[in-house]
């Protein structure tokens, strides 16, 4: 690799890489990010290589007209579809490849320029095959500003970075602006901390810049550790120096040397890419000495995080890098005066820093036109659970829950009636169907009960038990509590106990006032953000579905027959055909009945685990 | 010098002073269990907490690491206060259902019975032990173990430590004395730590006066020779 000396060297080498990019006539890209890998992304494009190659068009074999180039790209977002291939240039989309379809591809579309129906999306609404990505109901209302380019780059290699414009940003604002100018524009573009709290990212560097100290650093926080979402492992995994770029602009306009992207151990994709995209960046010279000949220098390391929840916590993070154990302190004095081993740090999310080179090309009034009054930009949220299209969404901040659940996500599966939608992580409230016009932003979200939270979105249809989902939350936060404060520590384990008490038919009303209570002081007492915000699946389920608490107490019953102390299995009279199937399979032999008579189950011995439901093919077990 | 207002009464605090010391030299009472001024503040009981207003903004903060501030108006009585100040004793309560400091402050606190089952622990986690070796004594021969509620202070791997000199610094600090120090037949014993080490007399007094161990760590730590440190503090 050669180093980029210059602005111009820099200019010259996009010129270069994007023109060899605008002449790839063809080109095919295979997302390999984690999600599609695990769907057996990896064969799949092996195997494109393997057919290319076989048929001698392979670009690296043999430039030239028909050759074509492969790409192993970030993570696309439609991982429920997955793996996911686009053919380019005309940007055919499929889904749900499988090895075998490979040869078929080349020879009919790559070669062909036919289609192949049965790999393209079919629209559940109108039955029509959809060509490209952006046509489908997934992709139509989302606003891909950080995300797109993961489709299009191989995020090992830092020259299809340059060649879609990477460090240019960097490059105008160490070279044509002052520190004060681009925490000025970052301030104007209302960009806010996008990992939960939503701090507003310029007054942050504003006041890292403030204070006066030799070294000075910013960390990038990628220790997400939400169950169920991976907006950060996506982009660290599919654009690592998208966020690169950002940390550099961030930290030349605070005046900071060194930087750290603390990555969990669990990402190893995550932590092999941003670990090469540092190499790549230092061997060309965009981190380092003297980096474009600014005179600025800065370089970056990366820390592994052992895997504690608490770990992501800024002040847990720090002492985690600086070698002891991952526990938050007090906050009283902010760690952009006293921070990483005592010096001026500036700590943001990886998306956030992701979104600082967006602002510095397009500028804060570009920017600051997307979202609403005090929540600009984007957000990507990553949309899991009874919804039919599951993956990660990038929409502006201000569109509804209504559009990201039923547009973006085409609804509840199976026609099942919607119940709630957990946003913003564990620790993030369920909302209801009366809040789903509600606007995703910061604001909204916390008045309502709930957060934005780094960006998670659980879905839930009417066969879950709200009650149920507060205990499994408040479970994991116990177990992820660090210990070192008390209302944390003892609280969410007296939560979580009267949470089971209530869920194993043996809660009081009292019980219920206590959970209020406790959820009082442990949100307003704990010591750091993971105290709390812990109460919040407990509070926002009282205070939306208290009818379900009632009924688990007085009445003893849970209506979405999740609890298994309240409810009981039961075979249907007129339904059973005596097929004699869940005889055979109930693990505790509770079933009695002789083939083609009916099968009555022995309520004392059923262990209520299902099986039976599952296994009946004529609806005949009803839980009741 | 720094005015500041605490339950409506004007107190004067140096400046670098806790919200929590001020108080307590003007004579206003704040809980705290995890605090003590020969330590680092460590925010972790959550007692001392209280209302502190600064031009318009009021926040819920911990006294106990909380710098007083000129013009700074403190309120230690709040109903929010109360009510967060008893919760936290009442969930102490419930872990360490025996301990008499407990009690005694929760007749001051006005909280007169714990809604949660009873836990059979003696130790509140204050980190008082662990954190007066580390940054008094300067050694580290405790630590945490395993986290959230299973969280608990030990030795490293539960075993004696290397490092303990069996000082007794930690018994002396522990504010619900749950970490006995007893010395029998030549040895000092602390149970809590599986650990015992013999004890040197006074060369002038024969009265025993400090350990093995202790001994050693003086003479790494002073160089001084043996025989002067093998003088107790009374026969010196």
């Amino acid at each position: 690799m050669k180093r980029i000396e210059s602005r111009e060297a820099l200019l010259e080498l996009y010129r270069e890489l994007a023109g060899e990019r605008e002449k790839e006539e063809k080109y095919i890209a295979v997302c390999t990010g984690t999600a599609c890998l695990a769907n057996g992304a990896q064969e799949v494009y092996d195997a494109f290589k393997e057919e290319l190659a076989k048929r001698g068009l392979d670009i690296q074999v043999k430039k030239g007209e028909g050759s074509v180039s492969l790409r192993g790209t970030g993570c696309h977002g439609f991982c429920g579809r997955g793996p996911l291939v686009a053919i380019h240039p005309r940007k055919i989309f499929y889904q749900l490849v499988r090895p075998e379809d490979v040869p078929e591809i080349v020879e009919k579309t790559v070669v062909g320029g036919e289609l192949i129906d049965r790999l393209l999306y079919e629209d559940p609404v109108t039955g029509e095959r959809v060509l490209h990505e952006e046509d489908i109901p997934f992709y139509k209302k989302q606003m891909r500003l950080l995300m797109a380019a993961n489709g299009q780059i191989d995020p090992k290699s830092i020259y299809d970075y340059i060649a879609i414009g990477g460090y240019q940003a960097m490059a105008k604002a160490i070279l044509d602006m002052e520190g004060d100018e681009i925490i000025q524009e970052v301030i104007d573009s209302g960009l806010r901390g996008r990992g939960g709290a939503g701090f507003p990212t310029g007054w942050k560097w504003e006041d890292a810049k403030k204070h006066q100290s030799p070294v000075k650093y910013v960390i990038c926080n990628a220790d997400e550790g939400d169950p169920g979402a991976y907006m950060d492992r996506s982009l660290l995994e599919g654009n690592p120096h998208s966020v690169l770029e950002g940390m550099i602009i961030g930290a030349y306009a605070v005046g900071a040397t060194e930087g750290w992207v603390y990555v969990r151990k669990e990402y190893p994709l995550a932590l092999e890419n941003i670990t090469l995209a540092i190499e790549q960046a230092r061997e060309l010279g965009l981190l380092g000495e003297n980096i474009l000949g600014s005179g600025f220098s800065f370089d970056v390391k990366v820390a592994r995080g052992g895997g504690a929840f608490v770990g992501g916590e800024s002040s847990a993070l720090m002492a985690s890098i600086e070698g002891r154990v991952a526990e938050p302190r007090s906050k009283h004095i902010h760690a952009t005066e006293s921070g990483l081993w005592g010096r001026p740090t500036v700590l943001n999310n990886v998306e956030t820093w992701a979104n600082v080179p967006i602002i510095i090309n397009k500028g804060a009034q570009w920017y600051a036109k997307i979202g609403t009054e005090k929540s600009k930009g984007t957000k990507i949220f990553s949309l899991v659970g009874d919804v039919n299209h599951t993956g990660l969404v990038e929409v502006p901040m201000g569109i509804t829950l209504r559009e990201v659940i039923f547009d973006i996500g085409g609804g509840i599966p199976g026609g099942k009636e919607f119940k709630g939608v957990q946003t913003g992580g564990p620790s993030g409230g369920c909302l209801p169907q009366s809040q789903l016009d509600l606007p995703v932003d910061f604001d909204t979200l916390d008045a309502a009960g709930s957060m934005m939270g780094s960006g998670g979105m659980i879905v839930m249809d009417e066969n879950t038990c709200m009650v149920d989902v507060a205990r499994y939350f408040v479970k994991f936060l116990t177990e992820e509590s660090c210990g070192k404060c008390v209302p944390c520590r003892e609280g969410l384990k007296h939560m979580l106990d009267i949470l089971t008490r209530i869920t194993d038919g043996e809660g009081t009303m009292e019980d219920v006032e206590l959970l209020e209570e406790l959820g009082y002081v442990i949100a307003h007492a704990s010591l750091c953000g993971l105290g709390k915000s812990a109460p919040n699946p407990v509070l926002s389920t009282i205070k939306y579905y208290k009818d379900e608490y009632i009924e688990h107490v007085r009445d003893k019953k849970c209506r979405a027959g999740v609890c298994k102390a309240l409810v009981k299995y039961i075979i249907i009279a007129e339904n059973c055909t005596g097929c004699h199937v869940c005889f055979k399979r109930c693990p505790v032999g509770a079933i009695s009945g002789e083939p083609k008579g009916i099968h009555v189950i022995d309520q004392e011995m059923c262990i209520k685990c299902g099986i039976c439901k599952d296994v009946c093919k004529f609806d005949a077990v009803k839980v009741v | 010098m720094v005015k500041l207002t605490i339950d409506g009464k004007e107190v004067v605090a140096r400046e670098g002073q806790t919200v929590l010391e001020a108080a307590r030299e003007a004579g206003i009472f704040i809980p705290a269990l995890c605090y003590h001024h020969e330590v680092k503040p460590y925010a972790a009981c959550r007692l001392c907490m209280v209302e502190v207003t600064r031009g318009k903004r009021t926040r819920f903060v911990t006294s106990c690491d909380y710098k007083v501030a000129e013009g700074m108006v403190v309120r230690t009585d709040t109903e929010k206060v109360q009510k967060c100040r008893r919760m936290v004793l009442e969930l102490l309560m419930a872990r360490c259902p025996n301990l008499p400091q407990l009690q005694e402050l929760a007749q001051i606190l006005g909280v007169d019975r714990v809604r949660f089952p009873e836990g059979d622990d003696d130790c509140i986690l204050c980190g008082l032990c662990v954190r007066t070796c580390a940054e008094v004594v300067g050694l580290h021969a405790l630590g945490y173990e395993s986290r959230g509620f299973h969280r608990r202070v030990t030795t490293p791997f539960d075993e004696p430590s290397e490092e303990c000199i069996l000082c007794g610094a930690c018994s002396y600090v522990c504010p619900v004395e749950v970490v006995p120090v007893v010395e029998e037949d030549g040895y000092r014993v602390m149970e809590r730590w599986h650990k015992k080490s013999r004890l040197v007399a006074c060369t002038k007094c024969g009265k025993f006066f400090m350990t093995e161990d202790e001994l050693k760590f003086l003479q790494e730590k002073t160089g001084l020779p043996e025989e002067r440190l093998k003088v107790c503090a009374d026969c010196r």
